[in-house]
């Protein structure tokens, strides 16, 4: 018994330590985010910034891509991988809203995809940074690795499943790229809101794609993790659910104090632990939830 | 033992949920105070620095609840940011301002008191502001700072006093800039705050100073430079420089600069040169302009990025 209560309590010191350092880090991302977000026209009005290119895979929505186009950094292009046969009502809205019209297309020698059946860009000026691809689906990592290589930006955000980006979340991204030397960065990503990671170009083409090996094969030293959300999800979420498990966790914690006072200590612990965790995760998650309140309805201008 | 142990850890964590509890409270209570008071101030004072400007009155316009907690900070951070966003704002009226409410000594009292990116943050604003000499060597000892925030933005502040002596104190900021400093000091050329020439960086012995010179005829587009410039592709001093360059050239779309952009292309790596090129489809150059100057196993790559930009019509 008491090698089982020593352990647990080690296990619990290594969560509190963590959410410690954690809360650190967050405070410091905070301060630097202020002073990015202060300078942001600076960098989007500058040649000098890095270029980034979205790649918008998997169930791909009309409003997903327009929040996608909505981001005033000017080296920034996105790439839509739809199945023209599996969703043509998708398919055939985007080329009329954005007005495509199919381009030349060749395999790329970088990362050759088979099952492209056509390229499209737009004849907007207003949406010249959007590309379209019609292509067979297969799998996600086929879909990237096909807008991988028609993309011409230095980085890569993957995008998957409906996921919106926050205000502000490319110019800050680039930002947070260019405060490092150039090539420095070969991955930066974001475990908050909805996990992401943007990869370097060149490491994802040396990788031969989206492989599973690919931040395997990034050094530690090459990566830049950041304590705040880049996407938010919109579907899946409702307000009843939220509120009855806030509710279900600070039941918890007065139980957990309830216990303390009966000299249960090993429970009392554990179920104050449980607690902290989800006040520290709330904090994280508070701006994604506000933002999704200020932009959901977004039109097309 | 145990028992003690897990009383000191549960005590711990009760702290520990306080705090994470106070902070979302007080950061509730900043947002709320920060719309309901700090806002409308801002956009009160604010509007009284446009009018000063505007009828450009020899005395110092009145702020009402200047003397309340924070408001000598609201309108600090209005004037620094009004002339950090602003070209062409005149300097006396500004240095006016500072002077009558000292603000500079604000966020020095600030900067001192703070540390890391929070200095760095006080240090930009005080950047925006017209500065006496003095201040410079008050914030000497951030350029030695572990923190590379914190010493770029007290070069920032050193050049606000010392304008004239721009191109000696970027020298000793030994690092190569990094395109957001460098962002940064093409937006205080913008405004004009920054007296300095691209042929004076070119020329300075500095690798750092001679890309960021590259980097002021790239975003104004200075034809003029393109002779320095084949020079530089020519014989560069580094690899990085020679890069530089070559952006520089392209961005400048000159029409003599075949034989100094194949030498450009031969000395860069495969990955370099392949970044280069999807650059250049992005910036249109066309196909035929590149064939001169790629080998016969690269021309393929360049072509497909551009005839993907482009759309086959046949005419019978």
């Amino acid at each position: 018994m008491f090698v089982i209560e020593g352990v647990l309590l080690l296990a619990l010191c290594a969560v509190t330590a963590y959410l410690i350092i954690l809360g650190l880090r967050m405070m410091r991302g905070e301060h630097r985010g202020r002073l990015l977000t202060l300078r942001r026209g600076v960098l989007c009005d500058s040649r000098a910034g890095v270029g980034i290119s979205v790649l918008c895979v998997g169930n791909c929505t009309l409003e997903q891509i327009s929040n996608l186009l909505d981001v005033e950094y000017a080296r920034y292009e996105v790439l839509v991988v739809i199945d023209a046969q599996r969703w043509p009502v998708l398919f055939r809205t985007l080329a009329v809203t954005y007005a495509m019209i199919r381009v030349d297309f060749q395999r790329s020698a970088e990362l050759p995809v088979a099952g492209v059946r056509g390229l499209y860009r737009s004849r907007s000026r207003r949406f010249r940074r959007l590309v379209l691809m019609d292509r067979a689906t297969t799998t996600l990592a086929d879909d990237l690795d096909a807008a991988a290589g028609v993309a011409v930006y230095d980085y890569l955000l993957p995008v998957e499943n409906s996921h919106h980006l926050m205000i502000g979340a490319i110019e800050r991204l680039a930002a947070e790229i260019s405060v490092f030397p150039e090539g420095q960065i070969k991955e930066v990503r974001s475990r908050f809101g909805a996990p992401v990671t943007a990869f370097a170009r060149r490491e994802v083409m040396a990788a031969g794609g989206f492989t599973a090996d690919l931040q395997r094969e990034i050094p530690a030293v090459a990566c830049h993790t950041l304590y705040i959300p880049l996407l938010r999800q919109l579907s899946g979420e409702s307000v009843v659910f939220r509120r009855l498990f806030t509710g279900a966790v600070w039941l918890m914690g007065g139980v957990g104090l309830l216990v303390l006072f009966h000299g249960k200590l090993m429970v009392s612990a554990l179920l104050l632990t449980v607690v902290l965790v989800w006040c520290v995760l709330a904090l994280i998650q508070i701006p994604a939830v506000d933002r999704k309140k200020s932009t959901r309805n977004f039109t097309i201008s | 033992m145990m028992q003690l142990a897990y009383l000191i850890y549960i005590y711990a964590i009760l702290i520990l949920i306080l705090l994470v509890v106070a902070r979302a409270v007080w950061c509730g209570l900043l947002a709320r105070h920060r719309a309901q008071w700090i806002e409308p101030m801002r956009m009160k004072y604010l509007h009284i620095v446009m009018s000063a400007f505007v009828t450009g009155k020899e005395e110092p316009p009145h702020f009402p609840l200047l003397h309340r907690y924070g408001a000598r900070q609201v309108l600090a951070e209005v004037v620094s940011r009004l002339s950090l966003s602003t070209a062409g704002l005149d300097p006396d009226s500004l240095r006016h301002f500072v002077k009558t409410y000292r603000l500079d000594e604000l966020f020095l009292r600030r900067a001192r008191r703070t540390r890391g990116e929070e200095r760095a943050f006080c240090l930009l604003q005080l950047a925006g502001l017209p500065l006496d000499v003095s201040v410079a060597k008050r914030v000497a000892s951030y350029r030695e700072s572990s923190n590379r925030s914190v010493r770029f933005y007290a070069l920032l502040v050193q050049l606000a006093c010392h304008p004239t002596a721009a191109l000696s104190l970027m020298a000793t900021f030994r690092e190569p800039f990094t395109p957001f400093e460098r962002s940064e000091l093409i937006a205080l050329l913008r405004r004009g705050a920054l007296p300095i020439t691209y042929d004076a960086l070119l020329a300075a012995p500095e690798h750092h100073l001679k890309c960021f010179g590259l980097a002021i005829v790239r975003e104004f587009g200075i034809e003029e430079a393109q002779t320095r410039i084949l020079r530089l592709v020519a014989n560069p001093p580094t690899a990085e420089v020679g890069i530089e360059a070559m952006y520089t050239l392209c961005a400048l779309r000159g029409s003599s600069m075949g034989r100094a952009m194949k030498l450009g292309f031969s000395r860069m790596t495969a990955e370099d040169r392949k970044t280069l090129l999807r650059h250049m489809v992005n910036e249109g150059y066309a196909t035929h302009l590149l064939e001169r100057w790629l080998d016969r196993e690269e021309r393929p790559y360049f072509e497909t990025l551009v005839h993907s930009y482009k759309r086959t019509i046949v005419c019978s």
